[in-house]
C-alpha cells in the first residue's frame, strides 16, 4: 500500500466566496417551493381556519423563524457539524439523534408522493387533458413517472444550473404575485363571475366576501383547534426556508446571507398572505371547501386562475406550480438520503446506506430506497384512500414540527456554556422547563378540555417565555445577543412547535377533524400516519440498538468546542 | 522538467482515459502531473452535507493512492490533490496555482443532453480557465 501522506489536501483559498445576497435569496425561495406549497395546502388551511387564513399564514412563520435561528447559529459556529441528525446526536445524545434522523428521512417518504401528485394534476391541466385529470390511475401513473425521473436526477447528482434556478424562482414568485395582484383587484372591484365556477368536478358559486381587518389578526381565529391546525400546516409551507441560512460560509462576514434570509422571509410571508387574502376574498369559503372535500386541494389554484387571469395568462400559474413541485423534489429527497448516509457513517444505520456511488458520487442507494418507499406509500394511498394526500401533509407537518423542536432544544443544549456563565444554566434550565411545562399544561391541555378561552395557550406560553428571558438574562447571560439568538429564540421556537405538536395530536385524535373525512382506527388518518411512522422508527431504533450498541449508542453528550467558537464567535 | 499538467481524476472511465493520456503526454513533454479529485457534493443545500463530503473525500483518497501506484511504476513525477470544491472550479484553481501548461479531463460519461442542460465539467472548465483544456473521450 502506498503512503497516503503523498496526498495534498488543498484548502481552497478564497475560492468558495460567500454566496452573496442574490444566490442565497434564490436558494431560500427554491428550497421552500412557495408555489407548490401554497397550492397544495391553501384549501386545507382555509377550511381549518376560515376567513382568518391570512392571519394563520402570518403567525405560523414565528416558530419557524425562531427555529431557523438555531440552524443558522449552529452552522455558523461549527460549519462542518452537519444538520439535525448530527447536531441532535451531539447535543442531546444518540437516542434523540437517531429518532430525529428517522423523522427527517420519513418526511421525504411522506411528501414525495404529494409533490408528484400535484405535478401530475397540473400537467394534465396545463395541456387541457380533462379526461386524464379526472382519472386517478392516470394521475397516479404520471406521478410515479415524475418520482422516478426526479429521483434519477438526484442520483445523477446534478444541481440544476444556477441560472435556471433563478428563472424558476422568478416564475414562482412572479406567478403567485400576478395571481394575487389581479385576484385582489377583481375581488375588491367585485369583478367575480356570477355563474358558478367549476372547482374540481363540482360547480361552486363564488361569494366574494369583503376583506376585513380581522382576517389578519390571529386572535380573531375562532378556536385554538383552528389556530393549531393552521400552525401545523404553516410548518409545511415554510419548511426548507432555513436551508438558505444554513449554507456554510467561508467568510466571517455573514451580512449577505443574513440580509438574504431577511429578504426571502419578507418576500415569502408577503406573498403567502397576499395570495391567501386575494383568493379568499375572490372566491369565498365554499370554493375551498369544495376542493378540500374532493381531496384535490391543489385544484383551487388551477380553477381560480382561469376566471382571475383568463387564458392564456392562467397557464403561467400552472407552470409556476408545476415547475415548483418538480424542482423541490431535490430539496425533499436530498435531506432524507443524506441523513441516512450520515446515520450509516456514524454506525447508526446499515452500512449499505453509507455507500456513495462511484459513478455519480451521490448516495445512490439511500436515494433509491427512499424513492421506492415513497412510491410504495403513495400509490396505494392514492388509489385506495383517495383524498388522503392532505392527511399525509398533516402527518408530514407533525414530523417536521417534531424534528425542528428537537433541533431547537439541541441548539440550546449545545451552546449552554456560551449562553450562560458556568454553573448558572442548570437552575436556569430547570426554571425554564418548569415555566414552559406550566404553559403547555395549562394552555394546551386546559384549553382542550374547554377550561379556558382561545388566549390561554398563547398567554401562558408568553408568560413562560417572559420568565425564561428574565431568568436567563438575570441569572448570568454571557452576552445579551447570544442569550437571545442561541438561547431564547431556539428554545421559544421549540416550545411553540412542541405546543403545536401536542395540541395537534390531541386534536387529530378526534375523527371529526379529519380533513378527508376518513377515519382510521378511530382517529384521523394524519395521526395514524404521523404516529405510525414514528413508532416504526422507535421499533427500528431498539432493534438497531440491540444489534449494534457500539459505537453509536455509546456516544457521549458534547457541547460546542472552543476551537469552533474561536473560528466564529457566536456574538461579537 | 518543462512544466506541469493538471489532470482531473475521478476513477471513472473518463478519468482513467484522461490519466492514460496525461501519462503519455507527461513523458513526451517531460512534464510532471498533478492529479486532482474534487469532493464537494453537488447540491449544497440539502441537509447533512458534512458526512457526505467526508465519504467522498475518503473515496478520492483511495482512488488517488491507486493512481499513485501506477504513476510511481511508470516513473512519472506527480502530486496528488484533494480539493474541497466542485470539479470545474477546483481544476481551474489548481491549474492557476501550479501554473499548468494544460488541464486534462475526461469527456465521456457526460451525456449530451445532460451536458447541455446541467453543464458538464469540460464545458464549465472552458469558461473558468484561460489555460488550454484537453478533453479525452473514452473508446466508443
Amino acid at each position: 500500500m502506498a503512503d497516503p501522506a503523498v496526498i495534498v489536501e488543498e484548502q481552497d483559498k478564497g475560492l468558495k466566496k460567500d454566496l452573496g445576497f442574490f444566490s442565497t435569496l434564490i436558494i431560500g425561495l427554491n428550497s421552500t417551493a412557495p408555489a407548490y406549497s401554497l397550492a397544495a395546502v391553501l384549501a386545507g388551511i382555509v377550511v381549518a381556519v376560515g376567513l382568518e387564513a391570512p392571519a394563520s399564514l402570518i403567525v405560523s412563520f414565528i416558530p419557524m423563524f425562531l427555529i431557523a435561528a438555531s440552524f443558522y447559529y449552529m452552522n455558523r459556529a461549527d460549519p462542518d457539524c452537519g444538520t439535525t441528525f448530527t447536531w441532535v446526536t451531539r447535543a442531546l445524545g444518540p437516542w434523540a439523534g437517531w429518532i430525529a434522523g428517522w423523522a427527517v428521512t420519513m418526511t421525504g417518504i411522506l411528501v414525495i408522493g404529494s409533490l408528484a401528485d400535484v405535478a401530475a394534476l397540473y400537467t394534465y391541466s396545463l395541456f387541457g387533458l380533462d379526461g386524464l385529470y379526472g382519472s386517478v390511475i392516470a394521475v397516479t401513473g404520471l406521478a410515479v413517472l415524475f418520482i422516478i425521473l426526479t429521483t434519477a436526477l438526484c442520483v445523477i447528482g446534478t444541481e440544476i444550473a444556477a441560472n435556471f434556478q433563478t428563472v424558476l424562482s422568478a416564475f414562482q414568485i412572479g406567478g403567485l404575485l400576478l395571481l394575487a395582484g389581479v385576484g385582489l383587484a377583481k375581488a375588491i372591484a367585485g369583478d367575480v363571475p356570477a355563474s358558478p365556477v367549476e372547482i374540481g368536478s363540482t360547480q361552486v358559486s363564488l361569494t366574494n366576501p369583503t376583506i376585513e381587518l380581522s382576517w389578519f389578526l390571529p386572535w380573531e381565529i375562532g378556536s385554538t383547534t383552528a389556530l393549531t391546525a393552521g400552525l401545523l400546516i404553516g410548518v409545511f409551507i415554510y419548511w426548507g426556508w432555513e436551508s438558505s441560512l444554513s449554507l456554510n460560509e467561508e467568510n466571517e462576514d455573514s451580512n449577505a446571507s443574513g440580509r438574504a434570509g431577511i429578504a426571502s422571509t419578507v418576500l415569502l410571508v408577503f406573498t403567502y398572505v397576499l395570495v391567501g387574502t386575494a383568493l379568499v376574498a375572490y372566491a369565498g369559503l365554499d370554493a375551498f371547501a369544495a376542493a378540500d372535500r374532493q381531496g384535490i386541494e391543489s385544484a383551487i389554484f388551477d380553477d381560480l386562475a382561469t376566471p382571475i387571469l383568463g387564458s392564456p395568462l392562467d397557464k403561467l400559474v400552472l407552470i409556476a406550480v408545476l415547475t415548483s413541485a418538480l424542482a423541490s423534489t431535490q430539496t425533499t429527497i436530498l435531506p432524507g438520503a443524506r441523513t441516512t448516509l450520515s446515520m450509516a457513517f456514524h454506525k447508526a444505520f446499515p452500512d449499505r446506506f453509507g455507500e456513495v456511488s462511484p459513478r455519480y458520487f451521490t448516495p445512490a442507494f439511500s436515494t433509491i430506497v427512499i424513492a421506492v418507499l415513497a412510491i410504495a406509500w403513495y400509490v396505494p394511498l392514492n388509489l385506495f384512500a383517495q383524498g388522503s394526500l392532505f392527511d399525509s401533509l398533516q402527518a408530514l407537518s407533525l414530523l417536521i414540527a417534531f424534528y425542528y423542536a428537537i433541533n431547537g432544544l439541541s441548539c440550546f443544549a449545545f451552546y449552554r456554556n456560551e449562553i450562560l456563565r458556568p454553573g448558572v444554566w442548570i437552575p436556569a434550565a430547570i426554571t425554564l422547563i418548569a415555566a414552559a411545562g406550566l404553559a403547555l399544561a395549562v394552555g394546551g391541555i386546559g384549553d382542550y378540555y374547554d377550561l379556558g378561552g382561545l388566549f390561554n395557550a398563547l398567554v401562558w406560553i408568553g408568560a413562560g417565555l417572559a420568565v425564561l428571558l428574565l431568568v436567563t438574562v438575570l441569572a448570568g447571560a454571557q452576552s445579551l445577543k447570544s442569550a437571545i439568538f442561541i438561547g431564547i429564540a431556539p428554545l421559544a421556537g421549540a416550545f411553540m412547535l412542541g405546543f403545536v405538536l401536542i395540541r395537534s395530536v390531541l386534536d387529530l385524535a378526534n375523527p371529526d377533524t379529519s380533513s378527508s373525512g376518513d377515519v382510521w382506527l378511530g382517529v384521523t388518518p394524519a395521526l395514524v400516519m404521523g404516529v405510525g411512522f414514528m413508532l416504526v422508527g422507535v421499533i427500528a431504533m431498539f432493534i438497531w440498538r440491540s444489534l449494534h450498541s457500539k459505537p453509536y449508542f455509546a456516544r457521549k453528550l458534547e457541547t460546542v468546542t472552543s476551537e469552533a467558537l474561536a473560528k466564529a464567535p457566536v456574538a461579537k | 522538467m518543462s512544466g506541469t499538467l493538471v489532470v482531473g481524476y475521478d476513477g471513472r472511465d473518463g478519468g482513467e482515459a484522461a490519466l492514460d493520456e496525461a501519462i503519455r503526454m507527461g513523458r513526451e513533454l517531460d512534464c510532471r502531473l498533478v492529479l486532482v479529485f474534487a469532493y464537494e457534493p453537488a447540491a449544497r443545500a440539502g441537509g447533512e452535507v458534512a458526512d457526505l463530503r467526508a465519504t467522498l473525500k475518503e473515496m478520492g483518497a483511495e482512488l488517488e493512492v491507486s493512481a499513485h501506484e501506477r504513476l510511481a511504476q511508470a516513473g512519472i513525477e506527480h502530486e496528488l490533490i484533494l480539493i474541497d470544491s466542485r470539479p470545474a472550479p477546483g481544476l481551474a484553481q489548481v491549474a492557476e496555482e501550479r501554473d499548468a501548461r494544460m488541464v486534462i479531463v475526461g469527456g465521456a460519461g457526460e451525456a449530451p443532453l445532460k451536458g447541455a442542460l446541467l453543464g458538464a465539467t469540460p464545458h464549465k472548465l472552458l469558461n473558468l480557465t484561460d489555460r488550454p483544456v484537453l478533453v479525452v473521450r473514452t473508446g466508443e
